[in-house]
């Protein structure tokens, strides 16, 4: 077993499959911790959803870069979301289910009105929803960008750590002793729609909450402070990536269902330790 | 001179005024409780005051070098917050960060840990916030807000939720800062407790029905047996 | 919201009424003379003849393109000078995962220059081509992804039409070793397998 994986380890695309899954898994983990505890758990998916029907449209247009499209829009997309979800988060969870669910069929409607170059439009629409082989075709150029990006978010993240703290425990308090949240909200949402773009590579659309919710709520169940909660979730992404990605190029499996495998496992065992250490302190 | 000058204040939501025609003001050492039905919009005042939301007219000034951020602020606590994973310590620093740079420094820490003692719940600072009982999780945001500013707190509804003799403890609390000469105005259901520990009061039902000191307000309101919630 | 929900509609049917268009690449001009052309010459007038060679003086040549990059003289790709296939080979990709052989294959595909010359063995589905007449005339070996959702194939032919091996029937199990080889033909460049025959599995 080893020797095989030394053996795949030696082609490249193997490893720029690994540097990327693991800096995705990681970024998305630290914003899914944010995400989750506003509620807003939601929003991977119905991202995922819009990206998808971006993507569509890039394809229609030919467009020689997806992102070119994706990303504003998602961008856009999520500002709106996130900036005034507070206030109007009744009508904005019923638009926003529409708009996803509108997304994903006219997506589909597109890539089959204009099917990408190759003709192989189930196997494209396979590819963005669930990720099939996109994370294993990456170019140096998308390695590198997605190396970048998922760089900023880090240190973003942590230069930004207590702000986000207070924001995200308790938004009313952080702006009434002095705090801009009006723009850490706008900052924060651009980043969690770019990481959900890149993400897309990497185990497809209907995944990607997976990712984002997972390992915070895996980590919510053993721990009890922020920061080890952050910690928790960074090192438990990454771990499921990890293992989900050897595994899937070892036996043969879907890379993006065997990742989010790895991490129903992950939240399995985590709640089993969960309820070990209630029970002892009982 | 005073920390807090409303003047003729109209608090409401985009241009719509919940509640007009409030003055008052707010001096060191002052103890003053709003009350009023649900919905007299006592909540919109507080957060016009705290400038979360924009006046609908009139001023809300801040004197004595009161800057936005040296007001202590105990919000009343959503579900998400009463389940949300954090260490008390850090829920209390978080107060710190208007005065804080990008981390906290050791000024903070010790300021923190100044007012999780005021407040008695040092012992537990590194206990988790969610696993506190209602008036230790009180007693944490408290202190927060005492990080951020220690002249003037605002509270919105301290003992929601509290039984009687952990609110009573509350109050009792909330008193001894007030010794201490940090000024209080709190939003409160409960005429009694207000009767009791405060020293003004500002009867709010979409117009101030009352403004004064509480003797006033006792003889106004209860010398011929009736209660006026 | 009815505003955002609004300005997304006016775009998205903006991106309908657009049409995407199949780039057709022009076809290269000709640097030889055509027999019509080259009698027309003959009964020319001689200034209209000087202007005509003038301008072919200075239209540009294009060397003939090779039919494929292991054998640059060749003029058809399927009739190069013989290969050996060496007994060494670099890319098995019969040994690997559906996700690795997946994978490697498109890596191949992206990057063809880089796995011209090298020998690589796989498994996969025959699947064969028609030529306008309906005879088959191309030979393809498919692969699947994990959820044999997505298929990648790779045109495979010998090295002469005149080596004939047995032809498989569509779908079935094949495995090939062969030398990785970039063919040209009708203007188009792409990727194929030279091999000595075909193993039915």
């Amino acid at each position: 077993m080893l020797e095989t994986l030394l053996h795949y380890l030696s082609f490249p695309f193997v490893r720029y499959a690994l540097i990327v899954g693991v800096l995705i898994a990681l970024c998305s983990s630290l914003l899914g911790v944010v995400l989750v505890l506003k509620r807003l758990s939601y929003i991977g998916d119905s991202l995922s959803h819009i990206a998808f029907g971006a993507m569509a449209a890039a394809t229609a247009l030919n467009l020689s870069d997806n992102l070119l499209l994706v990303l504003p829009v998602t961008i856009v997309v999520s500002i709106l979301i996130l900036y005034s979800g507070g206030r109007t988060k009744i009508q904005g969870d019923a638009a926003l289910a529409m708009l996803s669910v509108g997304s994903l069929a006219v997506g589909y409607m597109l890539f089959n009105l204009f099917p990408p170059k190759g003709g192989n439009v189930s196997g494209d629409v396979c590819t963005t929803l669930f990720g099939s082989t996109s994370i294993l075709t990456l170019t140096k150029e998308e390695v590198w960008l997605s190396v970048i990006l998922s760089a900023a978010v880090v240190i973003l993240f942590v230069i930004f750590y207590h702000r986000i703290f207070s924001l995200t425990f308790d938004e009313d308090f952080a702006r009434a002793t002095g705090m801009r949240t009006g723009l850490y909200q706008l900052g924060m949402a651009a980043v969690v729609a770019t990481v959900i773009s890149l993400a897309m590579n990497l185990v497809g659309s209907l995944l990607i909450s997976a990712l984002l919710v997972f390992p915070a709520l895996s980590s919510m169940r053993v721990f009890h402070s922020f920061k080890k909660v952050v910690i928790c979730s960074a090192i438990f992404g990454v771990s499921a990536a990890l293992l989900g990605l050897l595994v899937s190029i070892l036996v043969g499996t879907p890379v993006g269902a065997t990742i989010v495998a790895a991490d129903m496992a992950g939240f399995f065992l985590f709640g089993l330790i969960g309820l070990f250490k209630k029970g002892r302190t009982a | 001179m005073a920390l807090l000058t409303v003047q003729n204040l109209s608090a409401g939501y985009e241009g719509k005024p919940v509640a007009s025609g409030i003055s008052f003001s707010v001096s060191s050492g002052d103890y003053l409780t709003i009350v009023g039905e649900n919905g007299s919009g006592k909540t919109t005042l507080m957060k016009t005051v705290l400038g979360l939301l924009p006046p609908v007219s009139g001023k809300v000034e801040l004197g004595d070098g009161l800057r936005k951020n040296r007001i202590g602020y105990v919000p009343q606590q959503t579900a998400g917050q009463k389940g949300f994973p954090a260490s008390v310590l850090e829920v209390v620093l978080s107060g710190c960060l208007g005065k804080s740079g990008l981390f906290y420094s050791k000024k903070e820490k010790d300021l923190a840990t100044k007012q999780m003692r005021r407040m008695e719940i040092l012992p537990l600072q590194n206990r988790a916030y969610r696993e506190l009982s209602g008036g230790q999780q009180k007693r944490a945001l408290l202190a927060r807000a005492l990080c951020a500013a220690d002249s003037m707190l605002l509270l919105d509804e301290p003992a929601a939720g509290l039984d009687p003799v952990v609110t009573q403890e509350m109050y009792e609390v909330i008193q001894s800062l007030n010794r201490e000469g940090v000024a209080i105005v709190m939003i409160s259901h409960d005429i009694q407790a207000a009767l009791i520990y405060s020293k003004t009061i500002l009867h709010l039902a979409e117009k101030p029905l009352y403004y004064g000191d509480v003797f006033g307000y006792k003889r106004e309101y209860f010398l011929e047996g009736e209660q006026h919630a | 919201m009815k505003k955002v929900l609004l300005s997304i509609l006016l775009v998205v049917s903006f991106l309908l009424l657009t049409s995407c268009g199949d780039k057709t690449e022009a076809p290269l001009p000709s640097a030889t003379l055509t027999l019509e052309e080259e009698l027309a010459m003959q009964t020319m007038s001689p200034e209209f003849q000087a202007a005509l060679d003038a301008l072919n003086q200075n239209a540009p040549t294009h060397p003939p393109t090779p039919a494929s990059a292991l054998d640059p003289s060749a003029t058809d790709y399927r009739e190069i000078a013989p290969i050996t296939i060496s007994p060494l080979i670099d890319w098995d990709l019969s040994r690997l995962s559906t996700t690795m052989a997946f994978g490697q294959l498109t890596h191949m595909l992206m990057y063809p220059e880089t796995y011209v010359g090298k020998t690589v063995r796989m498994k996969g589905v025959y699947r064969p081509a028609p030529d306008s007449e309906g005879n088959i005339a191309y030979h393809f070996i498919i692969i699947y992804d994990q959820a044999a959702c997505c298929e990648l194939g790779i045109e495979f032919a010998t090295s002469s039409r005149s080596i004939v091996f047995p032809i498989p029937l569509p779908d079935a199990q094949i495995e090939l070793t062969g030398v990785f080889d970039l063919c040209y033909d009708v203007g188009e460049v792409f990727p194929c397998l030279r091999v000595e025959g075909v193993t039915l599995l």
